[in-house]
């Protein structure tokens, strides 16, 4: 049931896809299909998100208390449900992004310079 | 996750918001699609709505109670339209959780429970080591004296019952002697009045007496006005000083107390008293036996004499020592009823594998719709976990009237009956017992069917005959291997009972060593002060024997101090000149009083010399075949002499007495060898004796009727006799034949049980295999047509579900021989003359099996034979 051309596509990390939520709510309230699109045009499309898969993890974070949710309008008029960070979504996104990051580096330093992989 | 946050309808909207946005955003986006392809396309890329929605719906609800609700909902429904599987999987439940659940209510209050009494835990038995821990007065008295340490230290003895005359009728009542501390130490309050004084429990102390509540309404009316009345007990008046309270459970089981008045003079050496006390706090059993063995070897140094009836004590608590030899009778019925519940667990398996053949398309049909496998196998369980409560409720009400049945059934010895009577209808012990016994059901005979069905592939169940093909092999192979399993255990439990069955036959048909046909007898209690001198009871015995032979149809009668297998009282002689140095005596044999007739109305063969005469010129013994050998090999030994009671004191010794009789032997008890016996004339038992043999055995009455009148017949002429002239109660009046029968109380009550037991998992097994050759039949109907089609004919057919149901069988037989070799061997124990790899049983319950298995295999295999192939080849 996977979307057709997932082969050369990755496959989210466990747990980061919360960080990716959060980060692209910093711009301001989104709605579900907008935070779908941010991500996958943000990764150019390296990154398979199944846009369902994206809603247990909202209703995840929003019981965590880091996102808020309430109905609006889209740009073309139609209802939607916006989400936005919470102060203390704000919080968690600055540490999950120091963590990311101290993970991220060390693994590449593990891996070594880029070049060196065949 | 407890509070509903957001309704399901919200979370719906949501994501249709987010399809219809995704498929905008397609429709203006290159590569522009047409507004049908952007929707589908929106689909694609969101993925499965169904099962977002579900977790969603886990997520924010009482996902638990809420499926469960469904669940339970959905289980009632189905089970609602399957009577017939429902009603015969609740029947397998509750009939083996039923007896499990009986069993375990005995086993929990006569094993488990601690005894009804204060601190029970610290109250110890002080006496020989065995099942009868006894010791007797002088030995009792010295610890008394010198007591280290037990507190409520207190002796009884339990004799035979006795005659309690005064008011209308006399009647047997259960007395026990008792010391001043027994109340004390087992927590019995009176009601009215008191227990013992100090002064009534020392030697010669008034005649006084304390009787349970239950004689007191039952006879007395429950009259508060007979405290001080005076009662005849045995022949001897006895004022009534207290009632104990209703709750007490006496140990031993009793109606009447009067006061043991030990002597610390005494001589009498018979070990008849049961000591006990509580360990002091903090007191270990190793402690108190240290305690024991310094004050045996004190007594000893003191009463050198006493060397050969010096006896080895030990300590052990009292609640090992009431439910001694009953626990592993109890616990292999246990076994039994465990076993019988696995064959039900193997049953209902099965009926749930042909039920889950039946369903496959619905479970098909569920996961098509999105159910997961988890919850498709949540559902499956809960049904099992339904069926196995129902089951178990079915099972306690079962249980708690089958330990009703059980009790009625129960041997006279079997401990704490009153305490298992007494248990509330619904115990929350046995309860709990049955409730987790359900779940473990559940979990046995649900889980390999769930497990089964809910990975049953969609398009092998949608497409109708992929049933046929392949999954339908696979589940008849567990059910042939679950069937297998039934036979294996049903021929264990079929093992177990046919050696008893055996043991039972090989005790019964045992030479008994005196003719058991034509015999009506009667104990009677002769024990209390009414009874204590020889010349009395000789007076007796004569008066009785010439009364009953003159009633029509009697041939002759005799008077004897206990029953043929009942017999328990023993005694030291020692053979003058030959005894062994540094001894008193040479043995210990069984010692009885017989009037003179008594051999020839039990046809015991005289083998040398002559026998008791009513009228002897000195003292004189006859004594049995096995007595002869033993200690006269090779010699006849009619004319020697022996000494009886050597090292006795001397009111307790007959002294030198001559031999004048051999006589046949006679079982003492039907599974034991015949033990030597000396027999005399009552006449000749000293009057200290005499009050002993009666104190702890019932006499017995023998009639021999004459051979065209049955015995039973008698029985209300005998009474007469033995009420009106001798105002004598008859404590039990039986024929022999019933007596012997009696006499295996506790095997017989094995052997009802387990072949009970073993006739229900027969029934079970029958019903499973029944079950799975049917369900095969049904299953190859279109194998079997192309098989008659192509020129089979009905003995083929018949032939081809028989060699399947053999098959099975055959593979149970094969291991359940193995298990039953090896779990019989517990039974050795309750064996007589057979032993446990009984070759005869070994072939028998196989055999029984196996026919019973092709026989319930038989009807369906008709049913293939007669298949119509044109009708077989349509059946898809």
């Amino acid at each position: 049931m996977r979307s057709e051309s997932g082969e050369d596509r990755l496959q989210l990390l466990q747990g980061t896809l919360d960080l990716l939520i959060l980060r692209t709510l910093v711009f301001g309230p989104q709605h579900g299909q907008g935070i779908a699109r941010t991500i996958q045009e943000t990764a150019e499309d390296t990154l398979l998100v199944e846009h369902g898969a994206l809603y247990p993890a909202l209703q995840r974070l929003e019981d965590k208390g880091w996102i808020s949710a309430k109905w609006g309008s889209s740009t073309n008029n139609r209802r939607a449900r916006f989400y936005s960070l919470t102060k203390a979504g704000r919080k968690q996104l600055a540490d999950e992004t120091t963590r990311w990051r101290r993970l991220a580096a060390a693994i590449g330093r593990i891996l070594g310079p880029e070049a060196q992989e065949g | 996750m407890f509070r509903r946050r957001r309704k399901p309808e919200d979370f719906a909207a949501e994501i249709e918001s987010h399809l219809a946005l995704e498929a905008d955003r397609l429709k203006v986006a290159p590569p522009v699609l047409s507004p049908a392809n952007a929707e589908r396309a929106a689909r694609r890329a969101f993925g499965n709505p169904t099962l977002v929605a579900e977790r969603f719906y886990e997520r924010s609800r009482w996902i638990w109670l809420d499926t469960v609700a469904a669940d339970i909902r959905h289980t009632l429904r189905s089970l609602r339209k399957a009577p017939g599987f429902t009603v015969t999987v609740l029947a397998a439940l509750a009939l083996s959780i039923g007896a499990n659940t009986a069993i375990f209510t005995v086993i929990k209050t006569v094993l488990l429970d601690r005894l009804p009494y204060p601190d029970p835990d610290r109250i110890v038995n002080i006496g020989r080591p065995g099942n009868d821990s006894s010791t007797n007065m002088p030995r009792f008295a010295f610890l008394n004296q010198n007591n280290p340490g037990f507190e409520d230290l207190s002796a009884w003895h339990a004799g035979a019952s006795m005659n309690l005359s005064g008011g209308d009728r006399p009647e047997p009542v259960k007395v026990t002697a008792a010391s001043q501390n027994y109340f004390q130490l087992f927590g019995a309050r009176p009601i009215l009045g008191r227990t013992f004084k100090k002064i009534e429990d020392s030697p010669g102390g008034p005649a006084v007496l304390v009787m349970s509540y239950g004689l007191w309404q039952r006879r007395f009316g429950g009259r508060s006005s007979i405290l001080g009345e005076s009662i005849t007990l045995g022949g001897a008046p006895y004022a009534i000083v207290g009632v104990l309270s209703p709750g007490f459970q006496p140990y031993p089981a009793a109606d009447v107390w009067v006061p043991l008045q030990p002597n610390p003079n005494s001589t009498n050496l018979a070990s008849v008293l049961t000591v006990a006390g509580r360990l002091p706090p903090a007191t270990t059993l190793a402690q108190a036996n240290s305690w024991v063995v310094a004050i045996g070897k004190q007594y000893l140094q003191m009463h050198p004499s006493q060397i050969e009836t010096a006896q080895k004590i030990q300590v052990a608590f009292l609640q090992r020592q009431v439910t001694g030899d009953v626990r592993p009778t109890l616990l292999i019925l246990m076994g039994a009823v465990g076993l019988v519940l696995l064959i039900a667990c193997a049953n209902v398996a099965n009926l749930l594998l042909a039920r889950a053949a039946s369903r496959q398309r619905e479970i098909a049909i569920r996961a098509a719709i999105g159910a997961g496998r988890r919850r498709i196998l949540r559902q499956l369980l809960t049904e099992s976990v339904l069926l196995a409560l129902a089951g178990g409720a079915l099972g306690l009400a079962l249980g708690s009237w089958g330990v009703r049945v059980l009790l009625a059934l129960t041997p006279g010895d079997l401990p704490r009956v009153p305490e298992i009577a007494a248990l509330p209808a619904i115990d929350l012990r046995v309860a709990a017992f049955s409730f987790l016994l359900s779940l473990i059901t559940a979990l046995l005979f649900g889980l390999a069917p769930a497990l089964q069905l809910s990975r049953t592939g969609l398009a092998f169940s949608l497409n109708e005959s992929g049933i046929r093909a392949g999954a339908g092999r696979k589940q008849s192979r567990t059910r042939s291997v679950l069937v297998a399993a039934e036979v294996a255990i049903a021929l264990v439990l079929l093992c177990g009972a046919v050696l008893l069955i055996r043991s039972f036959a090989a005790m019964h048909s045992v030479s008994l060593g005196f003719d058991p046909n034509h015999l009506l007898t009667s104990q009677i209690s002769l024990a209390g002060d009414g009874y204590a001198e020889s010349s009395r009871v000789d007076r007796l015995a004569r008066e009785l024997v010439e009364r009953t032979k003159s009633l029509p149809g009697v041939e002759s009668a005799a008077v004897a101090s206990a029953l043929p297998l009942f017999g328990k009282m023993d005694m030291l002689f020692s053979i003058p000149g030959r005894v062994p140095p540094g001894r008193l005596a040479n043995g210990d044999v069984q010692w009885r009083f017989v009037s003179p007739d008594y051999f020839r109305v039990l046809r015991i063969p005289l083998l040398s010399g002559r026998l008791l005469q009513q009228q002897e010129p000195r003292r004189t013994v006859v004594i049995s075949q096995a007595m002869a050998r033993r200690d006269w090999p090779g010699i006849n030994p009619v004319g020697q002499t022996i000494f009886i009671g050597p090292g006795l004191g001397p009111a307790y010794q007959a002294g030198l007495t001559q031999i004048v009789g051999v006589v046949g032997d006679v079982r003492e008890r039907l599974f034991f060898d015949p033990s030597p016996v000396m027999y005399q004339t009552p006449s000749q038992i000293p009057d200290a004796d005499m009050a002993l043999l009666n104190a702890y055995e019932p006499a017995a009455l023998l009639v021999r009727t004459e051979a065209s009148v049955a015995p039973i017949s008698l029985r209300q002429a005998l009474r007469q006799v033995l009420l009106s002239d001798h105002n004598l109660a008859p404590v039990s009046m039986r024929t022999m034949d019933q007596v012997s029968l009696d006499s295996t109380a506790r095997q017989n009550f094995n052997l009802l049980l387990l072949g009970l037991f073993a006739a229900l998992a027969l029934l079970l097994a029958v019903v499973g295999i029944y079950g799975v050759m049917s369900y095969n039949v049904e299953q190859r109907t279109h194998e079997i047509g192309i098989r008659t089609a192509l020129g089979a004919n009905r003995r083929d057919a018949l032939r081809l579900v028989l060699a399947q149901a053999l098959r099975m069988a055959l593979l149970g037989i094969g291991i359940g021989l193995f298990g039953a070799a090896i779990l019989t061997r517990l039974l050795a124990a309750q064996l007589f003359a057979i032993r446990p790899l009984d070759p005869l049983t070994f072939i028998a319950a196989p055999s029984i099996l196996l026919i019973v298995a092709l026989a319930a295999a038989f009807v369906p295999a008709q049913r293939a034979a007669r298949l119509d192939p044109l009708l077989a080849l349509r059946h898809e």
